[in-house]
């Protein structure tokens, strides 16, 4: 038998660039990380695994279904204001997308424990076929090592069963929310900059202001998005970060194609400002990003405002003095 | 995720769960209320045996390891015949091997039970046949390149899991088409004057 033929697929799978899938063996489960050039491969012996933990995520596909839903009234808005077939195709999309990409999101997470590590399996994102591999995969242990009988977990001592772990959060980073509260009030800058356009004021200054201000949201973006991984900070407030993400990149491409039209319509006219701002798509975009900017920005804001009261450390209780 | 020994976590919240939920159909994190599946298994519970150190080689005459001569052997390699003392017996694939046997082979790509990462060059190939035509001219260059890449990988050991050479069968394709485009094009700019 060759090293190949012994490996059968189990169900799962995750990530398109750098992907994760799960094979088994006689004796062990191969996790393998695929790049486009390389595989790297752990391997679990069904004798080493002592226990395999699957948590249920909560809902994270209902943020992507919300931002569906305010692109959706954002560009049929726009679709009527501007009367451009454009809009429709741009809305179906972006909601075709959003909805495709709700459709791959995590619902469960999945780790593996051994006597020498804890290791997560990222191909194990989604209930149902976690649910198939770790039924094949339990078969497979419980061949090799039997299974706990209920007067073992019974037996175990009182002491072991009851310990905790010092922190419901330990092994998380430690997060100020510095940068957080600097991108989302940032954020509801860029939006308020967008007002001026649509009210029909146009200036050099203040495009570069805009530019200038678009830019540090996306860097702010990327620098919170990458800091706040294995840190302490609140779901929601991550999510936010994400979407205001993902957001920024879809105004960014729509701006680009607004800006290429632009320019093949007005051809040697695009230099006259009162003519580029009074185009309908540049309009319903500036729209777009005040409406997107101000929310997202002011839901961080008040998320972030949240989570640090939350998180406080308790008054100081001053004793009784009698 | 680092845990101390004995101590199961939710991976949502890593609160610890408690061993009443272990093995149970429905059970659900404490702190964070998200439904569990908690599988637990015997080797759980076992305490990790001590390792043998070998014992000492006690009369004259008596068989020693080849690597710890002043320990008893008790077995020989199965792949180059050396005594081995039960520290340096290591049982790999239903065989005795000595710690130098798997260094070697694993080092020459022998073990694919070893092994931690393989290149993919099926991919590099076909990538490299693919994306250059994006820009045209480069596949000048990098049609050849992939040739020479497919008839140099074509032996090399793949990925460990099942996978078929159809990505080196289209990269030949395509690096040979370009190639046959670039020599119509060189004869169709000289036989054109």
């Amino acid at each position: 038998m060759t090293a190949a033929s012994q490996y059968s697929r189990l169900p799962g799978r995750s990530g398109f660039f750098v992907s994760h899938s799960l094979w088994l063996s006689v004796d062990h489960v191969l996790s393998v990380r695929r790049n486009p050039f390389s595989e790297s491969y752990r391997r679990y012996y069904f004798a080493d695994i002592q226990a395999i933990v699957l948590t249920e995520l909560p809902n994270l596909v209902a943020p992507y279904g919300y931002v569906a839903a305010l692109l959706l009234i954002v560009t049929t808005a726009a679709l009527f204001y501007t009367r451009h077939p454009a809009w429709g195709i741009f809305s179906a999309l972006v909601s075709l997308g959003t909805l495709l990409w709700s459709w791959r999101s995590a619902d469960c997470s999945c780790y593996v424990q051994t006597s020498v590590s804890s290791e997560m399996l990222p191909s194990l994102r989604q209930k149902v076929n976690a649910a198939k591999t770790l039924a094949l995969l339990k078969t497979e242990i419980e061949k090799t090592q039997g299974a706990v009988g209920s007067e073992v977990l019974e037996a175990r001592p009182a002491d072991t069963r009851s310990r905790r772990v010092a922190s419901p959060k330990a092994g998380l980073r430690h997060s100020s929310g510095r940068l957080h509260w600097i991108v989302f009030a940032l954020m509801v800058i860029r939006g308020a900059l967008s007002s001026p356009p649509l009210l029909g004021v146009a200036s050099v200054p203040l495009n570069f202001a805009t530019s200038g201000v678009g830019m540090l949201v996306l860097l702010f973006l990327v620098l919170a998005a990458v800091q706040q991984r294995n840190s302490d900070l609140a779901g929601d407030v991550r999510r936010v970060i994400y979407t205001a993400l993902v957001f920024d990149l879809v105004s960014g491409v729509g701006g680009f194609l607004v800006g290429i039209n632009i320019a093949f319509r007005l051809g040697p006219r695009a230099t006259n400002h009162a003519t580029i701002i009074a185009n309908p798509a540049l309009r319903a975009l500036e729209l777009l990003d005040l409406i997107g900017f101000c929310m997202l920005g002011l839901a961080g804001l008040i998320l972030m405002w949240r989570h640090q009261r939350g998180s406080a450390p308790p008054p100081i209780e001053v004793g009784d003095s009698r | 995720m680092p845990l101390a020994p004995e101590h199961l976590a939710c991976s949502s919240c890593n609160a610890p769960i408690p061993a009443e939920d272990w093995n149970r159909e429905h059970a659900f994190c404490a702190m964070c209320r998200a439904p569990l599946a908690v599988l637990v298994f015997p080797a759980f519970f076992s305490q990790p045996s001590a390792a043998s150190t070998g014992t000492s080689v006690l009369e004259a005459g008596e068989a020693s390891c080849f690597y710890h001569p002043r320990k008893q052997a008790v077995v020989p390699c199965d792949r180059c015949g050396r005594f081995l003392c039960s520290l340096c017996q290591v049982e790999f694939l239903g065989q005795n091997w000595c710690p130098r046997c798997i260094q070697a082979s694993s080092e020459k790509g022998q073990l694919a039970q070893l092994d931690p990462s393989r290149k993919l060059y099926d991919n590099l190939a076909l990538m490299l046949a693919l994306f250059p035509v994006l820009l045209v001219w480069p596949s000048i260059i990098t049609a050849p390149v992939t040739l020479y890449l497919c008839a140099r990988y074509w032996r090399a050991p793949s990925s460990i899991v099942p996978r078929t050479k159809a990505r080196f069968y289209i990269a030949i394709v395509l690096a040979v088409l370009q190639i046959a485009a670039w020599i119509w094009l060189v004869l169709f700019l000289i036989y054109r004057r």
